[in-house]
């Protein structure tokens, strides 16, 4: 196993931590109490458990997280210390179908459920070229977030930080997908505006829609 | 984000992907194939019938064993490998290994090549269960071994994890995972025999086991990187491929038939295989109890196969030939015995031309090692 795929793991371990963490608080600690939050969970995840670590116990079960729900959570971390700004709602939404199409077009086929498997197309490199060009239409309709997200996912593969060959790996998983679908779900059917305490550093993850603003 | 460090960060990524993308020298399916086909020997060596069979091993360690795999060394030598434990599915289950040098014709006492606890360790990912293993030597000497590891769940759950030795097995490298599903990466398990191209790539036999059922073929590089994905089948009730090259493109491929129905062998001819159009299966005339088979090209004149040949049951293994891969005659009986026995999951390898090694579990306590030659096969009753 090379560095990448360790570090990889690792970082996938205490991003998904420190997110369910930050849910968990909800805002209930301070910035201080955060950030050693996070030096813990970075130690948790060497813990030995077996043959393996914690962050490898998890990612055997998770399965190799992808780019954009890495750099999600990132961002996430960085919202809850005012370091980034949300993206308006609209945005969210169009991001969100995004990603949910392009599970639509993946899992039914990869699974068997059509004769002909899209996965196939990420082991070709016109997928990257392709994937760039989606990305300059996100960035030209102010889809920021998105727009880094795909080129990050191009670059990873690129540079093959993970151990698949397929460019899919790299541009969404199953949790990225179902996550999507959940935030775009919450998002039909929350209370008003008025009810809920703040939604404003939302990005696209759904539990960061109840997430308050820690500026 | 604010919008002028946002673009900046864009900016930097999408500048370094597209030198990344111009400068791309990742393989072109033009590159890969053909299929490294030579066409059988058609004339048998002028020997004498032979068919010899003998246990590979002890297994007092291991009270259950499945899923037999050969491979034929330049020199002549055999290596052998299959699972091990107290059950199927066990914690304790590890892949075994077995060589039969050419002068001595005897099998060594079988070593553990790879366990759950060291894949584990290499992988740095926790695996539950192993299960398949396929051995390969391809034409530049290098042995692969690829196995099913299993991280949660059944055998749904599986993936493919390899390695492989640059001295006839003596030494083996680290486990590496081959990813081969967008879905946490998991139902894809092996069976049946690789073939090489003239590049070096590795044609490898897989089958999908979630949800639906299919047969599809990965490509792999000489150094050991997936290439692509190719499905075979869009039939869901067909597993463990079989793949027999007709030709340096074309290939037949034969099912393990998996339900509960008019089980039979299916088979379908693909004219391309680096293009496959989910040409449609058919069924062949051989009874198929939902167990694997396993087939070669005999010679020009056609196929080889071992199957159970029965409804229900393994209690049988015969040895059966066809011209055209749909109408089988079975010329050989190998075991037969009462149900509940079981000889299963053969696995045929052709080594010097005319000569056939074939693995299989004997009532799962035992792999059995049966070698045969043309002149034998030439003499069926």
């Amino acid at each position: 196993m090379s560095s990448a795929f360790w570090i990889w793991s690792h970082l996938s371990f205490v991003l998904l931590a420190a997110n369910f963490l930050l849910l968990m608080q909800r805002g209930r600690r301070g910035p201080r109490a955060r950030w050693a939050s996070l030096s813990v969970l970075a130690f948790l995840g060497l813990l030995p458990v077996g043959h393996t670590d914690v962050s490898g116990f998890m990612l055997a079960h998770t399965g190799t997280l992808c780019v954009p729900i890495l750099i999600l959570m990132l961002r996430e971390l960085l919202a809850a210390e005012g370091l980034v700004l949300s993206q308006p709602p609209q945005i969210q939404r169009n991001t969100n179908l995004f990603w949910l199409a392009c599970g639509v077009l993946l899992y039914p086929a990869a699974l068997g459920f059509v004769a002909h498997d899209t996965y196939y197309f990420g082991y070709n490199s016109s997928m990257g070229w392709c994937v760039l060009g989606l990305s300059c239409v996100a960035m030209l309709c102010r889809h920021q977030v998105l727009g880094i997200c795909l080129a990050a996912a191009v670059l990873a593969h690129q540079l093959g930080l993970q151990e698949s060959p397929n460019l899919w790996d790299y541009l969404i998983d199953p949790w990225l997908w179902i996550a999507a679908a959940s935030h775009l779900i919450w998002m039909r059917f929350k209370p008003q505006p008025q009810q809920i305490r703040s939604n404003s550093v939302t990005n696209g993850l759904p539990a960061m829609a109840i997430l308050p603003q820690h500026r | 984000m604010r919008t002028n460090a946002g673009v900046a960060i864009w900016g930097s990524l999408f500048t370094i992907c597209v030198a990344l993308l111009l400068i791309d020298q990742r393989d072109d399916p033009e590159f890969i194939f053909p299929i490294s086909f030579a066409a059988p020997e058609h004339r048998a060596p002028d020997t004498n019938p032979k068919f010899e069979a003998a246990f590979v091993g002890s297994h007092a360690e291991t009270p259950s064993v499945h899923a037999g795999t050969l491979t034929y060394l330049k020199n002549g030598s055999l290596l052998a490998a299959w699972f091990g434990g107290t059950r199927e599915g066990a914690k304790d289950v590890s892949i075994y290994f077995a060589r039969r040098e050419s002068d001595s014709q005897q099998w060594s006492a079988p070593v553990v090549v790879a366990s759950r606890e060291q894949t584990t360790q290499e992988l740095n990912r926790f695996i539950a269960k192993l299960g398949n293993p396929i051995l390969f030597a391809d034409s530049r000497g290098r042995v692969w071994l690829f196995y099913v590891t299993v991280s949660f769940g059944g055998w749904s759950g599986s993936s493919i994890t390899f390695r492989y030795s640059d001295d006839d097995g003596e030494s083996w490298s680290g486990a590496e995972r081959l990813v081969t599903s967008p879905f946490l990466n998991v139902s894809t398990l092996v069976k049946g025999c690789p073939l090489e191209c003239k590049s070096g790539h590795i044609l490898l036999p897989v089958y999908h086991e979630f949800l639906r059922k299919c047969g599809e073929l990965l490509t792999i590089s000489p150094d050991g990187k997936l290439v692509s994905k190719t499905r075979l089948s869009a039939t869901h009730r067909a597993i463990q491929p079989c793949v027999v090259p007709l030709n340096e493109k074309a290939v037949r491929v034969f099912y393990r038939q998996n339900g509960f129905a008019d089980r039979m062998v299916l088979t379908q001819q693909i004219p391309n295989v680096f293009a496959p159009d989910n040409t449609a299966l058919v069924a062949t005339n051989i009874a198929n109890p939902d167990a694997a088979v396993s087939v070669i090209r005999r010679n020009n004149k056609g196929f080889l196969m071992v199957c159970n040949p029965l409804d229900s049951g393994r209690h049988k293994l015969s040895l059966a030939t066809s011209n055209d891969g749909l109408s089988w005659q079975v010329i050989h009986e190998i075991e037969n015995s009462a149900s509940p026995n079981e000889f299963s999951y053969p696995y045929l390898i052709q080594g010097r031309p005319g000569e056939y090694h074939l693995i299989y579990t004997w009532n799962r306590t035992k792999m059995r090692y049966a070698f045969f030659n043309e002149r034998w096969l030439e003499n069926a009753p």
